[in-house]
């Protein structure tokens, strides 16, 4: 089990498993001020002090410069929120009304 | 250019047996049209086959302007100009032609409607005459020969359609018709898209007819400045059990009159009646002088009336009967300005049978709380009422967003028994206090589909106001429940109660806690403790991660039935800064958790 702990100063991480590719990728984002805790089984818990760095990284996996930002505007499941670089939902406003 | 043939200039006015005639002297049928480069031809279509034609007793002379002129015409009729001109024909005899047989640019030929010829022609039809004559003018000021109508195959005694997008004409003072409208049935349409028409005076007009006069005002006056002053006074419909369209997207002048309508005393259909009405009158859309409101349906009646006037917009049906009334859907829909529903306390809800849906969607400003005068609330038994309904989808969407009040009296009895849809149900609904909902009754829904946006219980609360505490211990609801993704996201709801202890509600068929809770001020949920969360896939951003919507206690449920029932891997359970009780049996089911393949994020052991 992989734990990014409650007082773990980087905040931003991602999960995934021992494959390649975007869909290696379990979740990424943030994870919470001090005082929240990740949990998982998922073989790799990788966290930095930056969404940037994150960012770096999660597009690297994915093989894709812009998959960070599309994941965040376009509202990807994996993606746990907030982000400080984009507008979260940005491309799929959500219409509630018809 | 066309010569007058004999006719001659006028130099006086004149009447044939009292007959009011146009320009002076002028007896026949007059219009004037125009050829242009490369179309030198004008077809008269009498919109009937040739055995039509001659039933119909079809046979005109007509002088086509230019010098010639064909004589005993009994069908169709084509003429070649020589040359790109405007050209004055003149016609006599029993005569008829249909624009939309016609086509364009045939009709686009046609500028002027310059005399009807009531003296020397006398109609088969009206049907079509002028449709799609979208250039033509109207100077006539004599009134058509009527007296005569077709009747036989293929005919049509209706004026329908006569003026529909003739968008030239400005005018129409056809008070001159009123005791000369002969054996026509029908007026649907018939000034249809006359987008230009700043009045139309139909005043002594009977309308008592076999036909209906569905459309006949439909986007009248749209494209001009103040609308259009609509006079018609005292309109009898009392035939008709259709009413539908009559003003839909017309754009109405302060002065319109249109008091002492009488309609059906059985019943009519209001489909779109007032759909997108504006103007002036628009604002304040007055019928308390009507007879025989009975509507059968209220679909979108009044939808979008004035929904872009941020002035104080009022609609007045004191005395309208909905005893019969099937369903209110759409009714006032979208009346982003609307005050004031005068007549309200009259509506009895009795037979609605298909829908309440998005019926009160963006009425942003609308007063029917315990502070609206009297006769602008719905009584109590309007909303228990609705038991058959089945989408309750948006019904009260955006509902008071800009001006928000109490709840109206009686919506604690909400009946939804009969509800099989009810997505973003609340979306946007502003309240100065809160509901109570614990009476809703879901145990008739019906799963919808895959397609997040669409599943029962999406977005429920979504942006709400005002509603803080959701009692939903009876709503009953089974394993067609889908989701509650968004259900209280950005809402101002501060506890959820969905059971204490053992619940009836079946959480088996929800497959997304998606952001449920995001962005809202709830710091409670309970949950049964028989919950079953089978099918759940994702609890992603379940709430901000500073956020905690749930009690320890609660939280410790939660995941002692998540571990309990759900055997899926791969999700990821984003539930803030909850925290759990540690060292025991819920730590176990936490860890059981995530060792099936799962991620919790959240506060860790208290």
């Amino acid at each position: 089990m992989n734990t990014l702990t409650k007082d773990d100063p980087k905040r931003w991480f991602l999960v995934k498993d021992n494959g390649t590719g975007e869909e290696s990728l379990q979740v990424f984002g943030y994870a919470g001020n001090i005082g929240t805790e990740v949990q998982t089984n998922h073989p790799v818990l990788l966290n930095w002090l930056t969404e940037e760095e994150l960012q770096n990284k999660v597009n690297s996996i994915a093989a894709s410069d812009t998959y960070y930002k599309d994941a965040v505007e376009t509202e990807n499941y994996k993606f746990q929120l907030p982000s400080q670089l984009y507008e979260y939902g940005l491309k799929s406003k959500n219409e509630t009304e018809e | 250019m066309g010569i007058l043939n004999g006719i001659g200039i006028a130099i006086e006015t004149s009447t044939l047996d009292g007959v009011p005639s146009g320009p002076a002297e002028e007896t026949k049928f007059v219009i004037e049209v125009e050829t242009t480069i490369g179309d030198l031809d004008f077809k008269i279509d009498v919109g009937l086959s040739a055995a039509q034609a001659t039933a119909a007793g079809i046979n005109f002379n007509v002088d086509w302007g230019d010098g010639s002129s064909d004589s005993g015409v009994t069908f169709d009729i084509t003429h070649t100009y020589p040359s790109v001109d405007t050209y004055t024909i003149k016609i006599d005899g029993r005569f008829t032609m249909n624009g939309a047989s016609m086509g364009t640019p045939n009709t686009y030929k046609i500028k002027k409607l310059k005399n009807w010829g009531t003296a020397e022609c006398e109609m088969a039809s009206l049907y079509r005459m002028f449709y799609k004559a979208t250039f033509m003018t109207y100077e006539a000021t004599d009134y058509p020969d009527v007296s005569n109508l077709y009747t036989g195959t293929g005919s049509s005694r209706t004026f329908g359609e006569l003026f529909r997008d003739c968008e030239a004409i400005t005018e129409l003072d056809l008070t001159g018709w009123a005791s000369n409208l002969g054996n026509a049935n029908g007026f649907a349409s018939m000034f249809f898209r006359c987008k230009n028409l700043e009045s139309v005076n139909v005043t002594g007009w009977d309308f008592n007819v076999t036909g209906n006069i569905n459309s006949i005002f439909r986007e009248v006056g749209s494209l001009t400045t103040n609308g259009c002053k609509v006079i018609a006074p005292n309109v009898n419909q009392s035939n008709s059990n259709l009413f539908d369209y009559i003003f839909y997207f017309a754009k109405l002048h302060a002065d319109t009159d249109i008091t002492g309508w009488t309609l059906r005393a059985a019943g009519q259909r209001w489909l779109s009646t007032f759909y997108g009405t504006t103007g002036d009158y628009g604002a304040n859309i007055d019928l308390s002088t009507w007879t025989n409101m009975k509507p059968t349906s209220l679909q979108s009646a009044f939808q979008g009336a004035n929904s872009s006037d941020s002035s104080k917009v009022t609609i007045n049906v004191t005395g309208m009967d909905t005893s019969i009334c099937t369903t209110f859907q759409f009714f006032i829909k979208e009346n982003n300005a609307l005050t004031s529903f005068i007549g309200a306390s009259g509506f009895t809800n009795t037979s609605s049978t298909i829908g309440i849906r998005q019926a009160f969607i963006k009425c942003k400003v609308l007063n029917i709380s315990p502070s609206a005068p009297a006769a602008n609330q719905f009584p109590a038994t309007f909303w228990s009422g609705f038991g058959s309904q089945t989408v309750w989808d948006n019904a009260f969407s955006s509902f008071g967003t800009t001006t928000a009040y109490a709840p109206p009296t009686g919506f604690d009895n909400l009946d939804t028994s009969g509800g099989t849809q009810a997505k973003s149900m609340f979306s946007g609904t502003k309240f100065t206090s809160s509901p109570d909902l614990s009476s809703l009754d879901f145990s008739g829904l019906v799963a919808v589909g895959s397609a997040p946006q669409v599943r029962t219980f999406y977005a429920m609360f979504y942006l709400s106001s005002g509603i803080t505490n959701i009692d939903a211990r009876n709503w009953n609801f089974s394993n067609d429940a889908e989701s509650l993704e968004y259900f209280a996201r950005s809402s101002s709801i501060q506890t959820i109660t969905f059971g204490s202890g053992f619940s009836a509600n079946d959480f088996s068929g929800i497959a997304s806690l998606k952001e449920m809770v995001r962005f809202s001020s709830v710091t409670s949920i309970n949950w049964p403790t028989n919950a079953d969360f089978s099918s759940v896939t994702t609890a992603q951003n379940f709430c901000s991660t500073s956020d905690v919507p749930m009690l320890t206690a609660q939280y410790d449920n939660f995941l002692t039935r998540i571990n309990a029932t759900n055997s899926n891997t791969g999700v990821t359970y984003s539930m803030g800064s909850c925290t759990y009780t540690g060292g025991g049996a819920v730590a176990t089911a936490r860890a059981a958790i995530v060792a099936a393949g799962n991620t919790i994020i959240d506060g860790g052991p208290v």
